[in-house]
C-alpha cells in the first residue's frame, strides 16, 4: 500500500491499527501496509497503482499487473501531486514536478523557461 | 480570509480499503444542500407574510464532477462499479486551503454518463446523491 492512501472507514479497525498513520490528523496507510480485500478490490487497488499484490492469491487476482506498471505508477504519481490534466504532458516530460502552495509550477529537471513573449508583460 | 484556487483540489473515492484520488477531473460542483422547512403559517398569523419553521432535517444534496473518461483506468472502473453494483461510497474533498482538512461525504446513489465530441476528449459526468450531510468545515 502507498502511504498517501487514506484508510477506508471499514478498515479503520483495531486489526489494522499498527498499519495506520494518524500523524496528519487523518488515517493514512503506512507504506507497505498489507490489507486483506476481495478480488475486485485487489484488482482496482493494484490497477490504480495504490498497491502491489502481497501474496500468490493476490497475484492471481491481478494477473498481468506488471505490464505497463511504469505507466500506472506515473499516472498514480500525477494523482498524488494533483497535476492538472493540461499539465500532464509537461509532468511526463520532466518539465514540472508539481505546484507550490501558490499554484505555481515547481520546475523539474527538464524545465523550459517561458518564452520572451510570455515574460514581456512582466518586464514592462 | 482567502480566495482558494481550484487547481490542486483533490477528490478521493473509496476503493476497497483505500481512499484514493480520482483521476482527470476537470470540474466539480456541490448543490442542493438545504435545511428543510415546513409551512408554519396559521389562520391567526399576523400580517401577510407566510411563516416557515425548521423540521430539524437537512437535505445533503448532490456532488458532481466531470472527468476525462478512461475506461481502462482502474479508478474510473471503480466509479462505474457503483452503477453496476450499487453501494454506498465514502468520498473526500480536500481544497487548496493551507489548513484544509478533508470534507467527507457518503454517496448513496450515482449517476453516470459520458459524451464525445469532435472537438473534445471523451468526457464523463458523475453525479452523486449524498446521504446524510457533507462534513463541512466549521
Amino acid at each position: 500500500m502507498r502511504s498517501d492512501n487514506g484508510v477506508a472507514a471499514a478498515f479503520d479497525t483495531p486489526e489494522y491499527a499498527d498499519q495506520i498513520d494518524r500523524s496528519s490528523g487523518q488515517p493514512f496507510w503506512k507504506l507497505g501496509a498489507v490489507v486483506e480485500v476481495d478480488r475486485r478490490g485487489a484488482q482496482l487497488l493494484v490497477g490504480n497503482g495504490d498497491c502491489e499484490p502481497a501474496d500468490d492469491e493476490a497475484e492471481q487476482a491481478c494477473y498481468g499487473w506488471k505490464a505497463k506498471r511504469a505507466d500506472v505508477l506515473l499516472s498514480r504519481e500525477m494523482l498524488a501531486r494533483a497535476i492538472d490534466p493540461e499539465d500532464r504532458e509537461r509532468f511526463r516530460n520532466g518539465e514540472i514536478l508539481g505546484y507550490d502552495e501558490n499554484g505555481n509550477d515547481i520546475p523539474g529537471p527538464n524545465w523550459i523557461e517561458p518564452d520572451d513573449d510570455d515574460t514581456e508583460e512582466d518586464d514592462e | 480570509m482567502a480566495k482558494l484556487r481550484c487547481k490542486g483540489t483533490i477528490i478521493k473515492q473509496t476503493i476497497s480499503a483505500s481512499l484514493t484520488a480520482v483521476a482527470q477531473i476537470t470540474d466539480f460542483n456541490h448543490d442542493g444542500a438545504e435545511s428543510e422547512t415546513f409551512d408554519a403559517t396559521t389562520l391567526d398569523t399576523s400580517g401577510a407574510g407566510k411563516e416557515y419553521s425548521q423540521t430539524g432535517y437537512s437535505e445533503g444534496g448532490n456532488f458532481g464532477f466531470t472527468i476525462f473518461y478512461d475506461d481502462t483506468l482502474a479508478g474510473h472502473q471503480a466509479i462505474t462499479d457503483l452503477v453496476t453494483t450499487p453501494a454506498a461510497c465514502v468520498w473526500n474533498i480536500t481544497t487548496t486551503a493551507a489548513t484544509a482538512a478533508a470534507m467527507a461525504f457518503t454517496s448513496a446513489g450515482i449517476g453516470f454518463g459520458f459524451t464525445g465530441a469532435m472537438n473534445d476528449g471523451l468526457k464523463a459526468d458523475v453525479s452523486l446523491k449524498i446521504t446524510g450531510l457533507l462534513a463541512y468545515q466549521t
